[in-house]
């Protein structure tokens, strides 16, 4: 059956969310579906240029309105993420519209502090959210129904989200690089991204610093945006422990990014702690068919043994070194670890696969949307009365919407 | 416009609050331009622990093919609507003057306390802020002093005036109004045994049975039973207009009454004094002791001796009566401006 | 006998459901029953579907009522011990087009309507063509009885 889909995402260049979303709604066309995009970004954000959507509209944010999703679409689908200028048009839509939600990042606190500190409207209905602590299972149990991207955070968003929630590999088809050549004179290790203390980049540094081997044939790429006092940081510590200084490239687009990929020997997909759901950039790494470093948590624990070289959470640097020699000393195997990699994520992590599983769950979902918007509308109804969420006459009316909704389907249902 | 007046009800009571609705159909009905009905939402108060689940129902329900709805109780205004304009008959009152005397059925514990102030507060968010609020006298000064909000005071005008033309006395005070605990005929019928010689006719419809019987054992027990003609039934307006207009004088004795009451306003349009107590609340505002009837302390010995003295003297009682009958002419009570007000 | 006549109704438009009910309030007098007519507000066009139908379920008629005969759809929802359902639409019939929230809810209010069915004692269809579609959403026992045949309804009502 073709549904009719609005779907909620930030919608430019800048945003791996939106690639994921480009990705998807490409295949849900194919398959039959007719999209809508409904873009979620602010201030200057949402004046970015759209990405293009050769499958349908294309709707600037706050254009339609909420109220009137429900009677116009079949699905209502909301992409959650961590950068609040992407996604601040989000919390609105699962507030007021029977929402699925995807959710991209585990803790979602980098939005809760940005949206906290953004000016408010007085009589704002979403006010008491925005100091919801912490702040993904509050946005959550707005949706009706929720998709996670790995194993890591399903049981938060289970005990959040009151509706269904399903478990896929992220989606993306990442720029590809050419093959890897074989290793030089020197092992360039890149890591992509914007450039925090989160992508662990200290750790590589401190590897490299630690080893006379890496030291000497060492180099050590950051391909993202950087700020002056992160720069500053790493600079000066890999002069403190005499690794070679890192590179910077600051922001690329996806044509340079290959180029800088095509280069590089090893990617370095650290993270600690993990808040991402899915890791857009681990699957760029593994498609690029290079060893990639891993640390071993979160979305990252749930790779395949033989598709990563794996890193302890919070200390990476000793295994960092032992796993960079290792590909000195082992360019066959390390080479078919990354082609292995690659077979691996291009299948798992492609939008088809992503997309058939996305639009029967929406169904599960439409279907648990009638209950959950009656409760929430007395839960609303209630504290809007002042009674808590605890109060036994708001657990009775949970009771008598339960026994409506027992009855079974008669003889044509 | 369509108008929908929102009550709450008590299975198979019909007293004073539903004919207030029911006349105020009416009369919308006689506007031009006016389509109005009524309904009346199931509420069940007890136990008191089922009032957050009954303030839960109305706001599960909803009003459509209505322009204005007139609420004219607990917890009826809590319905949500674009266009309501309550008219208070009373708020809950058990969580509010009945709680500080007292005689609420919530308990003063830590839960009891707890729907109190539940009430009170679903009473600020539903009542504050309204373009249009009115309330009979009672109850607006009850919302005044309780939750600081203002409504405008609107009584309700008596619904057939015209049946009430007064006459002769023929010798009995006439007890009216609904039959039961909170309008006290009990207190009446006690007081005879203060009152010698007065006749005293009891007409009502008790609110359930067992009232009636206990009012039957009691005049016996006071050795009253042969002064006391008892009417316990629903009674057609006719009949019971012809009973009025024979009194010699009305008794009317309701604790904290929210308004004047019908019963006052029934008397005195057929011009009767009326005899009442000193705690009867709104009854007070146009009874007044000396001038249109007798105010007597809540005992039965008080009440005897303004029951003796209102059959005493009937030339004073006609002078009192007629008063009493100015005092409500004064009040300017008629549909048509009640309706006016509520749909301005 | 103390008896509910309990109908949801649109204010100001339900005439058919009012007039059934009034007229069976009067016979159900006639015949020396306590009866009276409760209307409860419906909106059948806000998407505030079950929340309506659980503020219905929710109220309390049992302690005050002997008997509860419910009308007008979804006035079949209210919890009695002792109900009838007397119908002159069929709240079960399948929903049409539209889209997928929308057909989940109209699943959903028909599972509802289906819970209150199957807890009345009898469940009276006003024509046959409503009887049916009763019986082929699984309800048993469903008997046709018109208005105006007044004897027949009071007696089933009773029986």
């Amino acid at each position: 059956m073709s549904l009719r889909i609005a779907w909620a995402s930030p919608w430019n260049a800048q945003s791996a969310i939106a690639a994921f979303s480009a990705a998807v709604c490409a295949e849900l066309a194919v398959d039959g579906h007719r999209i809508e995009v409904l873009r979620t970004e602010t201030g200057e954000e949402a004046r970015l240029a759209p990405l293009p959507a050769p499958f349908g509209p294309v709707h600037a944010p706050g254009a339609l309105p909420p109220d009137a999703l429900a009677a116009g679409y079949d699905a209502v689908v909301v992409n959650l993420g961590n950068h609040y200028p992407f996604h601040a048009g989000a919390p609105a839509l699962l507030a007021t519209a029977p929402c699925v939600a995807i959710v991209h990042d585990a803790t979602m606190e980098h939005f809760a502090r940005a949206w906290r500190d953004a000016p408010g409207e007085p009589g704002d209905p979403l006010g008491v959210l925005r100091s919801a602590e912490p702040m993904m299972p509050a946005l959550a149990a707005l949706g009706c129904a929720a998709v996670v991207h790995a194993p890591h955070y399903r049981a938060a968003v289970e005990n959040a989200c009151p509706g269904p929630v399903i478990e896929l590999p992220l989606a993306y088809v990442p720029p590809v690089p050419p093959p890897p050549r074989p290793i030089g004179r020197d092992l360039v290790v890149v890591t992509v991204g914007h450039v925090n203390a989160n992508k662990r980049a200290d750790q590589v540094i401190r590897a490299m610093g630690a080893s006379p081997r890496l030291r000497a044939r060492g180099r050590y790429l950051l391909l993202g945006p950087v700020s002056p006092e992160e720069h500053g940081r790493l600079l000066r510590l890999a002069q403190a422990v005499g690794a070679p200084a890192p590179a910077f490239s600051g922001w690329l687009p996806d044509e340079a990014l290959i180029a800088h990929l095509a280069i590089s020997d090893v990617i370095a997909c650290l993270r600690h702690p993990v808040t991402e759901g899915g890791s857009a950039s681990v699957v760029l790494a593994l498609r690029s068919a290079r060893p990639t470093l891993v640390s071993d948590t979160g979305t990252y624990a749930a790779l395949p043994e033989d598709v990563a070289l794996r890193c302890t959470p919070g200390d990476e640097a000793a295994d960092v070194l032992r796993h960079l020699e290792w590909v000195l000393d082992n360019p066959v195997a390390a080479r078919q670890i990354g082609e292995r990699a690659a077979a691996w994520a291009a299948e798992t992590h492609a939008p088809a696969a992503y997309a058939a599983r996305l639009a029967p769950f929406l169904h599960d979902a439409a279907r648990s949307a009638p209950a959950i918007l009656a409760a929430r509308s007395f839960g609303l109804a209630a504290a809007r009365l002042g009674l808590a969420a605890g109060e036994p006459a708001l657990s009775r009316m949970g009771a008598v919407l339960a026994e409506l909704n027992g009855g079974e389907r008669g003889a044509d249902g | 416009m369509n108008v929908l007046v929102l009550s709450v009800r008590a299975p198979f009571v019909h007293g004073g609050a539903e004919e207030l609705r029911d006349h105020l159909v009416r009369n919308l009905n006689l506007t031009q331009g006016v389509r109005a009905a009524s309904m009346s939402l199931p509420f069940s108060w007890d136990p008191w622990t089922r009032l957050p689940d009954e303030m839960l129902i109305a706001r599960g329900l909803r009003l459509a093919n209505v322009d204005r709805v007139i609420p004219i109780k607990f917890p009826a205004y809590l319905v949500e609507h674009a266009g309501r304009t309550p008219w208070l008959a009373h708020q809950f009152r058990q969580a509010y003057d009945m709680w500080d005397s007292g005689q609420s059925n919530i308990p003063d514990t830590l839960e009891g306390r707890h729907v109190r102030d539940l009430i009170r507060g679903a009473d600020q968010e539903a009542l504050s802020g309204l373009p249009r609020l009115f309330a009979v006298s009672q109850a607006a000064k009850r919302l005044r002093h309780y939750c600081g909000i203002e409504a405008e005071t609107l009584s309700a005008p008596l619904n057939d005036p015209w049946l009430f033309t007064g006459g002769e006395a023929e010798g009995y005070v006439l007890a009216g109004g609904r039959v039961g605990g909170a309008k006290r005929q009990h207190l009446l019928v006690r007081a005879l045994r203060f009152a010698p010689g007065v006749r005293l006719v009891v007409a009502g419809r008790p609110d359930v049975p067992e009232e009636g019987v206990q009012l039957r054992h009691l005049a016996e027990a006071e050795g009253v039973a042969n002064r006391v003609r008892f009417e316990l039934r629903f009674l057609p307006r006719e009949e019971l207009a012809a009973l009025v207009n024979g009194a010699a004088a009305v008794a009317y004795v309701p604790l904290d009454e929210d308004s004047v009451g019908y019963v006052t306003m029934e008397a005195f349009q057929a011009g009767k004094p009326v005899v009442t107590t000193s705690d009867a609340g709104g009854v007070l505002e146009i009874v007044r002791d000396g001038e249109t009837g007798w105010v007597a302390l809540p005992c039965p010995e008080a009440l005897g001796d303004a029951l003796a003295q209102a059959l005493a003297d009937p030339a004073r009682a006609v002078r009192r009566g007629r008063a009493g009958r100015a005092a409500l002419d004064g009040l300017g009570l008629t549909w048509p401006h009640t309706v006016e007000r509520l749909l301005a | 006998m103390r008896i509910g006549i309990v109908s949801a109704v649109v204010p100001l438009r339900d005439d058919e459901a009012v007039a059934r009910g009034v007229a069976l309030e009067e016979r159900l007098r006639a015949a020396g029953h306590e009866a009276e007519l409760v209307l409860l507000p419906f909106d059948e066009a806000t998407e505030a579907q079950l929340v309506q139908r659980a503020a219905y379920r929710a109220m309390l008629f049992a302690p005050h009522y002997d008997l509860v005969v419910t009308l007008r759809t979804p006035a079949e929802v209210i919890r009695h011990g002792r109900k009838v359902a007397w119908l002159a639409d069929d709240p079960l019939a399948p929903g049409g087009e539209g889209t997928l929230l929308g057909r989940a809810l109209v699943a959903d209010l028909a599972r509802a309507s289906l819970v209150g069915l199957r807890e009345a004692r009898c469940v009276l269809a006003a024509s046959e063509g409503v009887a049916e579609g009763l019986r082929e959403a699984g309800l048993q026992g469903v008997r046709v009885v018109a208005p105006g045949d007044w004897d027949l309804v009071v007696g089933a009502v009773l029986a």
